[in-house]
């Protein structure tokens, strides 16, 4: 009896740790198995692409974001991932000729740039995590932003000299979701994915839109129902700009000289306020479009935004 | 979702609760124009009686995230219980009482405050965590414009005097008025109904409402429909996820742990994250999270489990089983004796025996425990007593506690393990089960953890009982909300039922995802009724279940043999090398190459058994290489997209040769079919799955003695116990008489 039970606690103890064990160990966050680590580098070529085209202060973090993905994720679901590497439109970062940007008038958005291209193993993951709420995808989700991140700064540091710590934005903002979605969801996740952006690169974030109706989903229309639903659909988030413009102006001294700051880098203040804009996907460009419309409209200094979304179809 | 506490004076006492509609509970207390509509819509139901009038009532007027409104009534109730002072408040000076009465609900107010950590510094400080800034907190819906949520505990208690609402206004808005209070009343009934034996979240439960055809009043919403159905107590509003207290021993201090009410994890699947739909850090629960989110602030409806009015007429009675006597309408539809019913389903004797056994298990009434029956004789006799208050509760809640922790210690008593071999015909077993409860007028679920063995009952099941409503659910069925005599579920469907059913069967308990997967466990605990019966089936039960039916706590029967009465195939040892090892060396060994030529040869279709997923390919095509031409050697595994086609062209016998993992070890009947195992020393083959993959072989009457191998260098400890388990049962059989001679055998 008593034999018994010192070996059904000596059982117990034993699970216990094993199960200690696995955690530290912990498994793919979408189908539960081991992760690949190191083993994984040379199933993995598409990923290499994000080497070409950054400057070599660059590389190295974005080694690191890449051992950092390929902890988290197991070996079959890591090549899965396609990386927009091979972009074919300057503007809008797609990996095919894209008739949308040629047909746009006048875009209010100067690049955007996305991490992957929008498959239907991606459309699943991002239903993972937006409908079904599975948010411990969010670090993972974040993570490959940081890629297109790179690339984008690059673009907006123009000739200029980027070095880490000294990032070319003054804010990042995002694409707002309508109350009702909100409550019925529980999160944005734009504004997710732009807060760990923030938390990462040191930048503030600012909800600087409101929606103004609750429009259906986007996934369900048509490219011309799109562009007519997006009339008028968001608004400036009076609350927002007044906080940012309360921040921005606390850069500058009232002689108007320039304040040493190393946010804005050697950027001259009275240069155009840039503006990161940060969405899950961009299909046809319309949502970020209007947003883009909207900010420009009401900012009182000239500003340039630049769009940075998780997919692009 | 967010919820109003408020607080009652009935009679004398006070209770407090949260409300999601707060208009409908004020109007149900208040209002007598509409407590008179509620109390005639619910006349023909005895039990949907009304609460009394109340004579004082107070809101906290600023809406709380579910989880904490519904912990502020809580400790509400129990600060109010506590000092005993609920008997005594209705006396003479009861407005003096009042004032006190209102400031303690402050006070608890402002502890809920402190307790959930809603501080302004902390969640500022927190927000600036998390958002990575400086100064300004994080903004949770964008666009809501709502204040940041720091500063959400500045509501203030606000009286509410009977007879301030309602009367007034003119005869023509009193009669619209009670129009619309009868069709909310109404809709509250065919709510509980419908949501009886449930346990639903927000959204599901507005689903189920839609597809049951209740009809949403434009004026209150779903949400003072579910409101009145539970302040007439047919249903329980909840938050999804909620702190219970747990006391280590009697006198510690209780520590607070998160657990979802739905799958019944614990904390440590829980996630906390901002959620714009409450405004604060709440938790999730990722446990059950492909089911629909369980969160803090997310309402989780469990419906009454009890029979009660508005159902059909066979479910107002409880089955026999359930009250310990036998009421007059029962006899008449089981009059006829146990083996009667059971010939009727033409079963082998070995069946018989067994179903025999597991029918007068769920047709005997229930043996109560002497410590729940002492706990009930108590709590009844302190009800005459004193005749309500919180007081009362307490010490009523303490005794259930009691009671089902003794309940918990022997928990096998209403269950029943039926332990068949493989291929003794289980399915047809549980026919009579299914019959005797449902002439009793019981609900019976069949649970499997498998979606195509569910599937595959389907139409069987059907045409066992083609004038009792079937429901098939699993992920993605068109039936989810409907309910039926006979329910066919995959065993994650079980969490959206709670005490919904007089009989359980679980099929395949310990095959994957079920076995070792705590919150399945607890979804099929808590599918059954409170004295419902649970039936267990199973090959290989597992060695907890083992050792409990061996030492007598499990009630079970065996059935040693196949529904054939042939005598299970004993595995064959063979000494081959390691499957890698074959495949590096490029050649089959010479014995497994003559005894597999030898199976095909014989006409017999043939499993292949390796251990992993990346074996199936290359030992498909080593085979290829010595086989006849015309036979064809396929293989399939669980990553493989063409299974369904694959499996489905090996039952046709187009494919001789299968070479599979573990997925294929039960649930495929192949009439005349030979096993062998490589690398069955491997540590992935335990007993039950080695059983399992044995009992393919044999199992049509035509071809009884099919033929199984197990390959390997040394035969492994899993090895020895699964043969001598085939050996025991085959002796069992044989003791028992259920095996033909084989001079019968032959000559039949």
């Amino acid at each position: 009896m008593l034999l018994n039970r010192i070996r059904s606690w000596a059982a117990q103890g034993l699970r216990a740790g094993a199960g200690f064990l696995q955690e530290q160990g912990c498994g793919c966050l979408l189908c539960g198995r081991r992760t690949g680590g190191r083993d994984s580098t040379a199933a993995f070529h598409s990923f290499n692409g994000w080497y070409r085209d950054l400057l070599p202060q660059h590389r190295r973090p974005v080694y690191g974001i890449f051992q950092s993905i390929s902890n988290k994720l197991c070996r079959d679901c890591l090549v899965l991932i396609p990386w927009l590497t091979d972009i074919r439109c300057g503007v809008c970062g797609r990996g095919i000729a894209c008739p949308d940007c040629n047909r746009r008038s006048r875009p209010a958005f100067l690049y955007n740039r996305s991490a992957v291209q929008y498959d239907s193993t991606m459309r699943d993951w991002l239903a993972l995590y937006k409908y079904r709420g599975l948010e411990r995808l969010e670090p993972l989700l974040a993570e490959m932003l940081y890629l297109p991140y790179y690339e984008l700064s690059r673009l907006a540091a123009g000739s200029g000299t980027v070095s880490p710590g000294c990032e070319p934005w003054d804010l990042i903002t995002y694409v707002p979701v309508s109350g009702e979605r909100a409550q019925e969801r529980g999160f944005n996740q734009a504004e997710r994915l732009a807060a760990v952006l923030g938390g990462r690169f040191n930048l503030p974030v600012q909800a600087l839109l409101v929606r103004t109706r609750h429009s259906g989903k986007q996934s369900l229309k048509t490219r011309r129902e799109r562009m007519i639903d997006m009339h008028s659909l968001f608004a400036p988030d009076e609350a927002g700009w007044a906080a940012w413009e309360e921040q921005y102006h606390q850069r500058i001294n009232p002689a108007g000289k320039r304040y040493k700051d190393n946010q804005s880098g050697d950027r001259s203040i009275y240069s155009s306020v840039r503006i990161l804009l940060v969405d899950d996907i961009y299909t046809t460009g319309s949502t970020i479009q209007a947003c883009s419309e909207v900010l420009t409209q009401r900012s009182q200094s000239a500003c340039e935004i630049y769009s940075l979304t998780w997919s692009r179809s | 979702m967010k919820a109003v506490v408020y607080a009652v004076r009935l009679k004398n006492v006070w209770e407090a609760g949260a409300a999601v509609d707060m208009d409908v509970v004020i109007r149900y207390y208040l209002d007598e124009l509409f407590r008179e509509q509620v109390r005639a819509e619910s006349r023909d139901g005895d039990e949907g009686a009304l609460a009394a009038a109340a004579k004082d009532m107070m809101i906290w007027d600023e809406p709380l995230p579910l989880g904490i409104a519904l912990a502020a009534a809580k400790r509400f109730d129990r600060l109010t219980g506590g000092r005993g002072t609920g008997e005594t408040l209705g006396r003479g000076d009861s407005h003096r009482r009042c004032i006190e009465r209102g400031r303690d609900f402050e006070v608890c107010m402002k502890k809920t405050f402190s307790g959930a950590g809603l501080s302004a510094e902390q969640v500022l400080k927190r927000s600036v965590l998390e958002a990575g800034l400086e100064g300004e907190p994080l903004r949770m819906a964008s666009g809501s414009g709502g204040r940041p949520p720091g500063s959400s505990c500045g509501g203030r208690v606000r009286r509410i005097r009977p007879g301030s609402t309602g009367g007034t206004g003119g005869t023509h808005r009193a009669s619209a008025t009670a129009g619309e209070a009868r069709a909310l009343a109404a809709a509250a009934q065919t709510a509980a109904a419908a949501l009886q034996g449930r346990a639903l979240l927000g959204s599901e439960a507005h689903a189920l409402l839609g597809a049951a055809g209740a009809e949403c009043p434009a004026a209150a919403g779903w949400s003072g429909v579910l409101q009145l159905a539970a302040l007439l107590g047919r249903l329980r509003l909840c938050s999804a996820i909620a702190r219970d207290e747990v006391r280590r021993w009697p006198g510690a201090r209780p520590r607070r742990r998160l657990r979802c009410l739905r799958c019944g994890s614990g904390e440590a699947k829980m996630r906390s994250t901002p959620c714009a739909a409450c405004g604060r850090v709440c938790a999730c629960c990722e446990a059950c999270i492909l089911l629909g989110r369980s969160r803090e602030c997310e309402l989780l409806i469990i419906g009454s489990g009890q029979r009660s009015l508005g159902m059909p007429a066979a479910w107002q009675f409880p089955a026999p089983n359930r009250l310990g006597q036998h009421s007059e309408e029962f006899t008449a539809a089981r009059q006829a004796p146990a083996h009667e019913r059971i010939r009727r389903w033409k079963l082998s004797p070995a069946q018989a025996e067994a179903a025999g056994a597991a029918l007068a298990f769920i047709e005997q009434p229930v043996t109560r425990s002497p410590t729940s029956q002492a706990a009930q004789r108590l709590s009844s006799c302190w009800a005459e007593q004193v005749s309500s208050g919180p007081a009362e509760s307490t010490f009523r809640s303490l005794l259930r506690s009691l009671s089902l922790r003794w309940t918990k210690a022997n928990n096998y008593q209403h269950k029943f393990l039926l332990w068949a071999v493989t291929g003794a015909g289980k399915t047809e077993m549980i026919f009579p089960l299914v019959e005797s409860a449902a002439a009793r007028g019981g609900q019976v679920l069949i649970a499997t953890p498998r979606r195509d063995v569910v599937l595959e009952l389907d139409p069987r099941i059907r045409k066992a009982f083609p004038d009792l409503s079937v429901v098939t659910l699993y992920g993605g069925s068109p039936q989810r909300w409907e309910r039926g005599t006979i329910t066919l579920a995959t065993t994650h469907q079980l969490m959206r039922f709670r005490e919904a059913f007089d009989l359980v069967i679980i099929d395949e308990l310990d095959a994957f995802p079920y076995h070792g997967d705590p919150i399945l466990h607890f979804a099929a605990e808590h599918a059954a009724a409170s004295e419902g019966r649970c039936i267990l089936l199973s090959a290989t039960p597992p060695a907890l279940l083992q050792r409990a039916a061996t030492s007598g706590r499990l009630q079970h029967a065996r059935v040693p043999v196949r529904f054939h009465r042939h005598p299970l195939p004993v595995p064959v040892q063979l000494r081959v090398p390691p499957a890698a090892e074959i495949l590096r060396q490029k050649q089959v060994p010479a014995g497994l190459k003559k005894v597999l030529l030898a199976s095909v040869s014989r006409g017999a279709q043939v499993f292949v058994f390796v251990q992993r997923i990346n074996l199936c390919e290359p030992i498909a095509a080593l085979l290829r290489t010595f086989c006849p031409a015309d036979l064809k050697v396929g293989c399939t595994s669980s990553q493989d997209e063409e299974r369904a086609d694959k499996v489905n062209r090996f039952r046709s016998g187009e494919l001789r040769v299968l070479v599979t993992t573990t997925i294929l070890e039960r649930g495929v009947t192949i009439p005349r079919s030979d096993v062998f195992i490589l690398d069955a020393d491997s540590r992935l083959f335990d007993e039950a799955a080695l059983v399992q993959m044995s009992g393919r072989a044999g199992r049509s009457a035509d071809d009884p003695a099919g033929r199984v191998y197990y390959c390997s260098s040394i035969p492994s400890r899993a090895q020895r116990q699964a043969v001598r388990h085939i050996r025991v049962m085959n002796r069992m059989a044989a003791a028992k008489g259920y095996i033909i001679q084989s001079g019968e055998g032959s000559g039949g």
